[in-house]
């Protein structure tokens, strides 16, 4: 059964559980797939979705329809997603420093990140991981443009509406990105070449 | 020459490491994921509806109104009590006067 949002509204109203369990039997793969995508990891993507279900759950009643039902839900994803890279990343500054003289003879991309996508094949495990490397170089903005357009296969509109900006700022956030993004991909060529 | 060469090969591992859904497909979310998302109403234990917040606005309106109209029909019927004691006073006055 397919509702539209209008619909979905309204059985938000009327009966939210109904309406709670439509999202997950409609969404849950879209919001674990944006998850996995950003935090490349299986479980942290599961747990992740999760929290972004029982988000929508607890404000379903309060959701007034303005945007997308898919809208609401993957910037419910993105601002998880958010917290839970910055708490990753403060955990790793406060725990052991790591040593930042790598020896660039022993450089894969596999050394530089460690991720769990199950949406890779194995033989394509490390080209993935020089974009995915690449990628977590980029600047939150222009990485979660990025993931939303080319992963997720969203139009400009949809990205500037779920980052809650403009359709030029998202072009310009994407330029910026693929010029970076061949920069770091270059210098992977390079060391690689070595 | 080389260089150029060189350069084409950059470009071409470039281009290809773009290529994100090339190499990066989508996944379903596996049934003890969905087990998970479906029992989070029961988790949050929460069994009773939450009243909507128009009908609590309308009741708090209601109230307000019935409250309005009770205070403006006691003023009204002790005003007309006023009235209606000074008008016996005065029938009574009178009416002794003209027995006199």
């Amino acid at each position: 059964m397919q509702l539209d949002d209008q619909s979905v509204l309204e059985l938000a109203r009327r009966n939210p559980d109904r309406a709670f369990h439509y999202l997950v039997e409609n969404y849950s793969g879209m919001i674990y797939n944006v998850c996995l995508n950003l935090v490349l990891h299986r479980e942290d993507a599961e747990d992740l979705t999760q929290e972004v279900f029982t988000a929508a759950y607890t404000s379903l009643e309060n959701f007034e329809g303005k945007s997308k039902v898919s809208t609401w839900l993957y910037s419910i994803a993105l601002n998880k997603s958010k917290e839970f890279l910055r708490a990753k990343t403060r955990q790793k500054r406060s725990g052991i420093q790591m040593s930042l003289d790598r020896d660039d003879s022993l450089w894969t991309p596999t050394q530089i990140i460690n991720f769990d996508h199950p949406g890779v094949i194995l033989e394509n495990k490390e080209r993935a991981a020089y974009f995915f490397a690449a990628l977590q170089q980029l600047p939150p903005a222009q990485r979660e443009a990025w993931t939303l357009h080319k992963l997720e296969g969203l139009s400009y509109m949809e990205v500037s509406e779920i980052l809650e900006t403009t359709v030029p700022s998202v072009e310009s956030l994407m330029f910026r990105a693929k010029k970076r993004l061949q920069e770091i991909l270059g210098d992977y060529f390079e060391k690689k070449r070595q | 020459m080389s260089n150029t060469t060189d350069m084409n090969k950059r470009e071409d591992w470039i281009e290809r490491h773009l290529e994100s859904t090339e190499f990066v497909h989508p996944v379903e979310a596996s049934d003890a994921l969905m087990l998970r998302l479906r029992s989070i109403p029961v988790q949050m234990g929460r069994k009773v509806y939450l009243v909507p917040k128009r009908a609590i606005w309308s009741l708090v309106a209601g109230l307000a109104v019935l409250i309005t109209v009770n205070l403006i029909a006691l003023s009204n019927y002790e005003r007309a009590q006023e009235v209606h004691e000074a008008g016996r006073a005065s029938d009574t006055y009178f009416s002794y006067m003209k027995q006199l």
